[in-house]
């Protein structure tokens, strides 16, 4: 039935003029037959009857009568609506409000989790997880298996392996420090991407045996390095090092297929790993299957279901794991849906659903307080409803008109809460890309998947807030009503909207929990004892592959900047290192020394001589690790307290030594440090820690951060240490530079912005749990009115009806926040990992919570006591 | 059924359709009025006839109604009901033997 049908005019218009034509056609008749024309009128609209019933009869043919009456609904809840605009503007912001920051984090959900990354071809696209234990693992896989895979599936066609290296590119004017992926020859294939320029890898470039290595190049690369020239297909480009021929140019904004992927080259995986075979960790990405260095994406076979490829890959990773006990030990194929997302647990998937977490609580925290607003109103209006009901309305018309109400409340919402998610969303993209520097290339607009989730907020929302009420017009008698006055018989309200107030409270206490928690976790990242200084440390880090083409040539170069550094003005302490602070450890196993039986974990890195300086640490015993810790000499370590204590209990460590590496290296302690947040920002000060002298056991060229300690800003030097490293080597990119203060915030960027966002809804929470509070409170405190005036006519102190009342409001406080502190403790898990140096069940926080929600119920209650205690017993009793 | 059939030889409007009936039956079955236009609208809902304006004989606009193919069949159908259901209640009310025919 057409919209016009339902409400125009057309139809009803054409009704009357058949009738009067009928009425017209009879009077002639009757005039024909010889009556006065009045007369006829007049019988023939005796004939027909109540021209109104007719009309009605026939208008009931065509519309079915519950449309008819939803109609009439929707414009009574209109007209009711409007009545009282102060409720129905406030009910629909907050619901506006509530669903709009539903909406807007979801569309960002939507876009990182549903939306593929720009030039994918996402239709039957799967990528492969990893289950190791029962356990979804990283998503790394190893390159033989990915060999395996490929000759024994039948549903999974193409499947391309990746993996991820840092390249620096050299050209005649510099070196950049380029991201690059190696690939297996069908990587383009299997995406579905087309080649701007040339043409993606054929099959025979990516064998072992390969004559030379060829790569396709970024659309951005082709723009920077190549100024877009057309002859670029054919041209050259070195590679590390290895000179490489340009085959194709990747499609403009294509980057990888994951987000966050910043590709500028990519190259075959197997030719390139032959070209390298000298640097182990490459060769241990093909060569050995415990290796973790791939991912692996594949598109559906045609004909073939997702489920038919996961019992397939179940029986291959049976296969796999029988033939291969050592590697493939409780590993698993999971294979899911392509996302941009990637298949790991990832922190940002972690971060998404507790954001979704909070909004949804937003949300239920609105609807308990528009149900509770609806609640009162519907107080006021129970006379209304008896009378109706006595008239003789169904219990189901008058909960049908309560819910048109709550309809038309939601539903003008949700076009407020549309707008303000497609700005909000806007802005929130807006934030993210100032946060990562750049522009994220996320398409964050909104669409059918998310209109469809406000809507069905909307109508999720209408039904629990109407719900109360209903329930309250469901169940009342309206005799009492229809006999007594306004004040005769307000009873029984209290336990519902009680209830809804204890459920805001607790919901409010998750919230605020939660930012506390967030809160804390950053207090304690900003005064952590890291027994160094963070600030005037500059990290920068290089890449020598592009110059160095062994392992002495690399430390030798190292060596060289370092010296060239430290002639520049305004450092003063220079040293490199394998890793980053705060990344971790070398991979060296278990150690093994002194007093300890059982081999010990430790992290370890290897460094360069005046490493402690230039981090600001002084060693309590010993020295640091010098210059004269060269190659031939013996191998020397510094080890952290921790370690010294755990090998050596009671005695100097200085002399001793130690084994790790499954025995297979040993070094001898020279010098004991601080326990200090070396390694690891969240264990920090627990671990122990060993560091050894990277001349001794050079690394093979790669990327490598410098330890610049300077004395003045950052910003001021950091040009000048550019140049110094241009000028002692050309062929040397900077990948990155930063301060460590700058390193840490990004590390704990996503708790501060969890904080940041809790405290938005957890601060809205708690006014809206107060005034609800206040609501309830003051509405029992007015229908008690009399109650108190007796009470005062009979002597009760100020001090009594105050504590009274305060009793009531606390009752519900404490529950609220007892239920609050059990949902807390169940979520404590999903938050604990993102937190730093406290658990999710931290103590203080929750103390501080109580105190807060506890002090605003106490103002909340405090003031309708306070007006109850103050009334003038004459005039309530006078009041009926 | 009756506008059914009195529609089988043409388009017709609803006074004349009422007048029909009532001439038809010799004046015994009255239609009455305020159900006829329902019953029009509810056979037109579901597709046995079709409704036009037209100028009627006297050079006024009326509704008329036709049958369609639908309505023809379904006409048909209820004829064969109908006479089943008057043989039946013919068999039922005839006298056994000794009554008299009234």
């Amino acid at each position: 039935m057409k919209w016009r049908e339902i409400f125009g005019r057309r139809r009803d218009e054409e009704i009357t003029e058949e009738i009067e034509a009928h009425l017209r056609m009879a009077a002639q008749d009757r005039i024909e037959q010889g009556e006065s024309p009045e007369d006829a009128r007049y019988g023939a609209a005796r004939e027909l009857g109540n021209v109104m019933a007719v009309k009605e009869a026939i208008r009931d043919v065509w519309i079915s009568r519950a449309m008819q009456e939803l109609a009439q609904d929707l414009r009574l809840a209109v007209r009711v609506l409007t009545k009282s605009p102060g409720f129905s503007v406030a009910a629909i912001a907050l619901i506006a409000l509530g669903i709009g920051g539903n909406a807007a984090i979801f569309s960002m959900i939507n876009a990182v989790f549903h939306k593929p990354m720009a030039g994918v071809h996402a239709d039957n696209l799967v990528s492969l997880g990893i289950m190791k234990d029962g356990h979804q693992d990283d998503p790394g896989n190893s390159y033989a298996n990915y060999v395996d895979y490929v000759a024994q599936t039948k549903t999974l066609r193409p499947m391309l392996a990746r993996g991820w290296d840092r390249f620096t590119v050299t050209l005649d004017k510099g070196s950049y420090g380029v991201w690059g992926t190696l690939v297996t020859t069908n990587y383009f294939e299997t995406l579905g991407i087309k080649t701007a320029k040339g043409r993606p890898f054929t099959e025979a470039e990516g064998r072992l045996d390969a004559s030379g290595l060829v790569a396709v190049i970024s659309h951005n690369l082709w723009q920077e390095a190549f100024q877009e020239a057309e002859d670029i297909v054919g041209r050259k480009i070195t590679l590390n090092g290895h000179p490489a021929t340009i085959v194709g140019v990747a499609p403009e904004r294509f980057r990888g297929p994951q987000v966050g992927e910043r590709n500028d080259v990519w190259v075959p995986l197997l030719s390139y790993a032959r070209i390298h075979r000298m640097e182990p960790a490459l060769h241990g990405r093909v060569l050995f299957r415990d290796s973790i260095g791939v991912e692996l994406i594949a598109r559906l076979a045609p004909g073939v279901s997702l489920s038919q490829a996961r019992a397939e890959f179940d029986t291959i990773s049976k296969r796999l794991e029988a033939a291969y006990p050592e590697a493939n030990k409780g590993v698993s194929v999971l294979v899911v849906p392509y996302s941009a997302l990637g298949p790991g647990i990832t922190q940002v998937r972690v971060f998404m659903k507790i954001i979704m977490v909070v909004a949804f609580l937003a949300m239920l925290i609105v609807c308990a307080n528009i149900a509770n607003l609806m609640l009162s109103r519907a107080v006021f209006r129970q006379r209304e409803i008896a009378v109706r009901k006595s008239l003789g309305a169904a219990r189901g018309r008058i909960l049908r008109m309560l819910m048109a109400e709550g309809m038309a409340l939601s539903f003008a919402a949700l076009a407020a809460a549309l707008l303000m998610a497609h700005w909000a969303s806007k802005g929130l993209l807006h934030l993210a890309s100032q946060d990562a520097g750049r522009a994220l290339d996320v398409d964050f607009s909104l669409d059918w998947r998310v209109a469809g989730y406000a809507l069905a907020l909307a109508v999720l929302s209408t039904l629990a807030f109407t719900a109360a009420p209903a329930i309250r017009a469901w169940r009342q008698d309206p005799l009492p009503w229809l006999k007594a006055g306004e004040q005769g018989v307000l009873r029984g309200r209290s336990r519902l909207s009680s209830a809804l107030v204890v459920a805001q409270l607790a919901l409010c206490a998750v919230l605020i929990t939660g930012a506390g928690l967030a809160y804390r976790s950053q207090y304690l990242i900003n005064h952590l004892a890291f027994h160094y200084e963070t600030d005037h440390l500059a990290l920068v880090t290089v890449g020598t592959a592009g110059s160095a083409t062994d392992a002495e040539q690399h430390v030798a170069l190292l060596e060289r900047l370092r010296e060239r550094l430290r002639a520049t003005p305004g450092v003063l302490a220079v040293s490199y290192a394998r890793i980053p602070p705060l990344r971790g450890g070398v991979p060296l196993g278990l150690v093994k020394g002194g007093a300890v039986l059982e081999p010990i974990p430790a992290d370890a890195n290897s460094v360069g001589p005046d490493f402690l300086r230039a981090l600001g640490v002084v060693p309590f015993e010993g020295r640091g690790i010098s210059e004269t810790d060269r190659a031939g000499t013996t191998r020397i370590a510094v080890v952290n307290q921790n370690l010294a204590r755990a090998l050596w209990p009671g005695q100097s460590a200085i002399g001793q030594s130690f084994t790790f590496d499954g025995g297979k290296q040993m070094a001898e302690v020279v010098g004991v440090v601080p326990n200090a947040t070396y390694t690891d920002l969240q264990e920090g000060e627990r671990r122990n820690v060993f560091f050894l002298a990277e001349r001794q056991s050079p690394a093979h060229p790669g990327e490598t951060p410098l330890y610049v300690r300077c004395a003045g800003s950052l910003d001021r030097i950091a040009p000048a240490l550019r140049a110094a490293i241009r000028e002692t080597d050309a062929r040397v990119p900077v990948f990155n530079l930063g301060g460590m203060e700058a390193d840490i915030r990004d590390q704990t960027g996503p708790v501060l912005m969890i904080a940041t966002l809790l405290t938005v809804f957890a601060g809205g929470a708690l006014v809206l749990a107060a005034i609800g509070l206040y609501a309830v409170i003051a509405f029992n405190m007015s229908r008690r009115t009399r109650d108190f005036g007796i009470r005062i006519a009979l002597g009760a102190s100020y001090r009594q009806i105050v504590g009274a009342v305060l009793r009531e409001g606390l009752v519900i406080t404490g529950i609220g926040l007892a239920a609050g502190f059990a949902l807390d403790v169940a979520g404590a898990k999903a938050l604990g990992s993102l937190l730093y140096g406290i658990s999710g069940t931290d103590g203080p926080t929750y103390l501080g919570v109580f105190v807060l929600l506890g002090t605003v119920s106490l103002i909340a209650c405090y003031l309708p006591a306070r007006r109850a205690a103050m009334v003038d017993p004459m005039q309530a009793l006078r009041e009926e | 059924m009756l506008i059914l059939e009195t529609l089988r030889w043409g388009a017709q409007h609803g006074y004349g359709i009422s007048q029909a009936i009532r001439a038809g039956s010799n004046e015994v079955l009255q239609v009455e009025t305020g159900s006829l236009y329902p019953a029009l609208h509810r056979l037109e809902k579901r597709g046995w006839i079709r409704s036009e304006w037209k100028s009627s004989a006297n050079k006024q606009r009326a509704k008329y109604y036709r049958l369609t193919a639908a309505g023809r069949k379904q006409l048909a159908q209820e004829r064969s009901r109908w006479g089943q259901m008057v043989e039946a209640i013919g068999a039922l009310m005839r006298p056994r033997g000794s009554e008299v025919k009234s």
